[in-house]
């Protein structure tokens, strides 16, 4: 099957057509960005905290938000994925300095407040078995000598083998804890797990209670730490650009890095502004995206460039224009098919990948349309340009412009 | 270049057998990372400004002993940050002072002096180079400190590493990464307790009071300059019940310090009949002495326990105490095990700041690892079904090369324990969906050839000639930003650096030398006339 053949375009007379699509683009974006003051940046570079807890009912959003917003100065909480997972997520604002108390001891701060809202009413003597880890749990256990009452460790077990049947127990339970999303509901449903018997349950029922949500990750980025990651990603991005740049200008010509890089440059922007204009933020991990993009983008551009190179000495009549039409016609089968296999993997990783990676995969997905489409509509007609205006006369005479 | 295809497949079969070898069994080889399998990612600052103050100013009552030994004259010795300023040398004595000054502190300092209303003033400023050996022994000598407590507290496979840098250029931060760690808040208390213990005489009669005021009024304006307030937070036995009172007076000098202990375990108190959590410690020779004599020559005065400048309890002296004790004053069973645990691992020389806490709890990370291959499967799935639906048996060859890329891009992770981390799967992922771009350039081109009305054994050759190049450009800047991430991201986005230019190394093996290699057969072996492409 070919899905293209015989292309037999005039790209170079669409540079009106290109320049304005890129413009809409850019502008639909950038007004965005200006429209909400800036980015929107992630803890990672302001600074901040980020709890994410899970929840065993359907959370009161309003009630979570005044409370904490009480306790602990939270300055949002919202829903997060898909509704019947019943996920939360905390921000904190951030703070000016890391050496306060508040900011050392944020995690336990956050989980004694969600206590007092979530768990107030169990009793006290009580622990939460959504937060005790195998070594506390094994030690309750152990200290309950159920085994030993029920005749399953023989009075003559050396302390190894109680150790290691009890570690074995609590392994069990919190195995199966970490199964089900970090919740347990209802003690009682553990005694379908193998070991789990009547008299382990009742232990568990006097010694803990099922604690109602569960801290699935902290993530908090004191100031100094967010500062210091925006200057490396900034620089990171621009290096690699500049990286880019040097690359193609040795195996081409200068005048093909500047297109290949202006490219790259139009399609960083451009999906910057789209990331502002969807509400997406800008996360260490999308800053990730962006790299990766302006290492795959170039791709399309060096298949073109390549096919132009090969032109110029196989046509010598035909001139720079016709070859650069030429070109992108015999390779853009090979251009739309590339981009969009590797669109499908991202695609996929965007669709299934799960939260923590959406910014990273939204960036790819967006930014391998744009780079396909600027490797065409902008890289080859701005070496063409660059060429013509600034070219010397040695280049003028093996790229013929009339 | 090998051009006998058994060769070629002998160097195929080692290559993927060797990957399949070093990648099995999977559980072992490869190591999840922290936001795969759980576990806490932290970085501390070790606030090493103020230990270089202390330093300074130790320097400067060295200056003042030197002074008065060699009856030299001087009005005041100041030191303040890393600077020391000695005025008021009259000038008769100012060359012998400042031979001394050089002769003594000159390593360290860099020694100047000027006239002043007819006497000499000295600055002695610390060098860069005693800074950053500060610096450097502090950070280090931290570090050691904090792994030994983390090795006491049992986490399995922990990494610290040095980091950023301070003005002179040292790394004064530390990354610790603990995998799987239950008690995230348990371990950053542990981390953080600078657990610097001291034994001081307390004041026989000044009052536990509730401010400093309230002390200094008891001495008449001037709290003895060999005592000092510090606060107070154990419990209040006997006469200093009645009211809420926070300081206590305590002489400056300790009887011992942490120094000297040589064990250190949780235990109980039993003295007032409760049977209460605390630590009891034994004392090295020098320390059994000091103690001795000290508890021999007090008995009836009241002992304080400082820990990190509060004092958690302060018991009566009872009796000679000479080569054990017992620290009382601790809330809970498991805080004892956390205090004897950081006192064996010795105290840490400076204070230590969390500036980044990032932990991940197991759930998240298996649902990460579920939706991670779930999302890879889809993408290949659909990427196998193009490549037979549009290349037809060709596909085949690609599949058979993805596959193959696969293969070597785990083993080649196997054999340097890298990290897989949830950015690492995507960077799987997206090796997948560029491994078979690799095929694609060579199919489009040998399809061109094809339609030019070469032979097939001519198109497959200009296919690979011609296409190697472009995938050797494509592949080696994706290399270029690879080592961008690589140098700009931490932990998770590392493993994502690591995991793509694996991906793209072995793209390169499996797209131009095994791709041609299954060609060559279908050529020379099968003899095959017609290309199904």
């Amino acid at each position: 099957m070919e899905l293209f053949k015989n292309v037999n375009v005039d790209w170079m007379s669409k540079k009106w057509l290109f320049l304005s699509a890129s413009l809409i683009l850019l502008v639909a974006g950038w007004a965005s960005v200006i429209q909400r003051g800036g980015f929107s940046y992630s803890i990672d570079f302001t600074g901040g905290t980020l709890v994410k807890i899970k929840l065993a009912q359907k959370p009161d959003l309003d009630g979570l938000r005044t409370a904490l917003r009480q306790s602990v100065g939270a300055a949002d909480v919202t829903r997060f994925d898909a509704e019947e997972k019943n996920l939360v997520q905390i921000r904190m604002k951030k703070i000016e300095t890391e050496e306060t108390a508040s900011f050392q001891n944020l995690g336990q701060n956050i989980y004694s407040a969600l206590h007092g809202i979530l768990d107030k009413d169990q009793p006290t003597g009580k622990q939460d078995l959504n937060r005790v880890g195998i070594d506390q749990l094994a030690a309750v256990l152990r200290a309950s000598r159920v085994l030993e009452n029920m005749g399953r460790l023989t009075a003559n077990a050396t302390i190894e083998e109680t150790q290691r049947v009890y570690r074995d127990l609590a392994v069990t339970i919190v195995d199966h804890r970490t199964e089900q999303g970090g919740l347990i509901a209802d003690i009682d449903r553990l005694g379908s797990l193998p070991g789990i018997s009547n008299p382990v349950l009742s232990v568990l029922r006097q010694n803990y209670y099922p604690g109602s949500f569960t801290v699935l990750s902290v993530d908090s980025v004191g100031p100094k730490i967010g500062k210091e990651l925006q200057d490396k990603a900034g620089k990171a991005v621009l290096f690699s650009l500049l990286g880019m740049l040097v690359y193609v200008a040795l195996r081409f010509k200068f005048a093909f890095g500047v297109g290949a890089v202006a490219a790259l440059f139009h399609d960083v922007i451009i999906a910057l502004g789209l990331m502002s204009l969807l509400g997406k933020e800008i996360s260490l991990i999308v800053v990730a995206g962006f790299l990766t993009l302006v290492g795959y983008s170039i791709n399309d551009t060096i298949v073109v460039f390549d096919r132009i190179r090969e032109n110029i000495k196989l046509n010598r009549a035909d001139t720079f224009l016709t070859i650069i039409n030429k070109s992108i016609n015999q390779t853009i089968s090979r251009t739309v098919i590339t981009s969009g296999l590797t669109f499908i993997s991202v695609f996929c990783l965007w669709l299934l990948g799960g939260e923590t990676l959406d910014g990273f995969s939204f960036v790819l997905v967006i930014g391998i349309i744009i780079g396909t489409y600027s490797s065409i509509a902008v890289a080859s007609p701005l070496t063409y340009y660059w060429l013509k205006l600034l070219g010397t006369k040695k280049e003028k005479k093996v790229y013929k412009f009339a | 270049m090998f051009k006998s295809l058994k060769v070629r497949y002998i160097i195929i079969l080692i290559v993927c057998a060797g990957s399949a070898y070093l990648f099995y069994p999977p559980k072992e080889k490869i190591n999840f990372g922290l936001d795969l399998k759980g576990g806490m990612h932290l970085v501390l600052e070790v606030k090493t400004d103020k230990v270089i103050r202390a330093e300074v100013q130790q320097y400067g009552e060295r200056i003042k002993r030197l002074l008065e030994e060699n009856k030299t004259a001087y009005t005041q010795v100041l030191a303040e940050d890393t600077k020391i300023t000695l005025s008021g040398v009259p000038e008769a004595q100012s060359e012998a002072t400042r031979k001394n000054l050089k002769d003594f502190f000159g390593h360290y300092f860099d020694v100047s002096s000027k006239y002043e209303g007819g006497a000499v003033s000295f600055t002695l400023d610390l060098t860069a180079a005693a800074v950053r050996d500060l610096e450097q022994t502090t950070v280090q000598s931290s570090r050691d400190t904090l792994e030994r407590r983390i090795d006491a507290y049992g986490v399995a496979e922990p990494t610290l590493q040095l980091f950023g840098s301070t003005e002179s250029g040292t790394s004064n931060q530390i990354i610790v990464e603990l995998p799987g760690v239950e008690n995230p808040e348990e371990v950053k208390t542990l981390l953080k307790e600078t657990a610097s213990l001291s034994l001081n005489l307390v004041h026989p009669t000044a009052p536990y009071a509730a401010s400093l005021d309230a002390i200094s009024q008891f001495f008449g304006g001037q709290i003895p300059a060999d005592h000092a307030a510090v606060l107070y937070t154990g419990d209040y036995s006997g006469e200093a019940r009645e009211q809420e009172k926070r300081y206590i007076v305590v002489q400056q000098a300790p009887v011992i310090t942490g120094k000297h202990l040589t064990n250190a375990r949780a235990s109980q108190d039993s003295s007032l009949g409760l049977s209460r959590p605390a630590v009891s410690f034994t004392l090295n020779s020098e320390g059994a002495r000091l103690f001795g004599d000290a508890t021999e020559a007090n008995q009836g005065r009241q002992l304080a326990i400082i820990l990190d400048d509060k004092a958690i309890s302060a018991p009566r002296i009872e009796a000679k105490i000479t080569d054990s004790g017992i620290i009382t004053g601790i809330d809970s069973a498991r805080e004892s095990q956390l205090l004897a645990l950081s006192l064996r691992s010795g105290a840490l020389p400076a204070d230590i700041v969390i500036l980044e806490e990032r932990t991940v709890g197991p759930s998240l990370g298996l649902e990460s690892i579920r939706q991670g291959v779930n999302a890879g499967l889809l993408g290949l799935a659909l990427i196998v079904l193009f490549m037979v639906f549009y290349y037809r048996l060709s596909g085949f060859n690609a599949i058979l090369c993805l596959i193959i890329n696969v293969v070597i891009l785990l083993g080649v992770m196997g054999y340097f324990r890298a990290t897989l981390t949830l950015p690492g799967i995507a960077g799987i992922i997206l090796t997948i969906g560029m491994a078979v771009d690799s095929n694609v350039l060579i199919f489009e081109r040998i399809r061109e050839e094809l339609r030019w009305g070469k032979t097939v054994a001519a198109a497959v050759d200009a296919g690979f000639a011609r296409a190697s190049w472009t995938i050797f450009d494509a592949n080696v800047t994706t290399l270029i930003s690879a080592a961008f991430l690589y140098q700009f991201g931490t932990g998770p986005i590392r493993g994502f650096a690591v995991t793509l230019t694996f991906g793209l190394l072995a793209n390169l093996f499996a797209a131009i030398f095994a791709s041609r290699t299954i060609f060559n057969t279908l050529l020379q072996q099968v003899q095959i006339k017609k290309l199904s492409i």
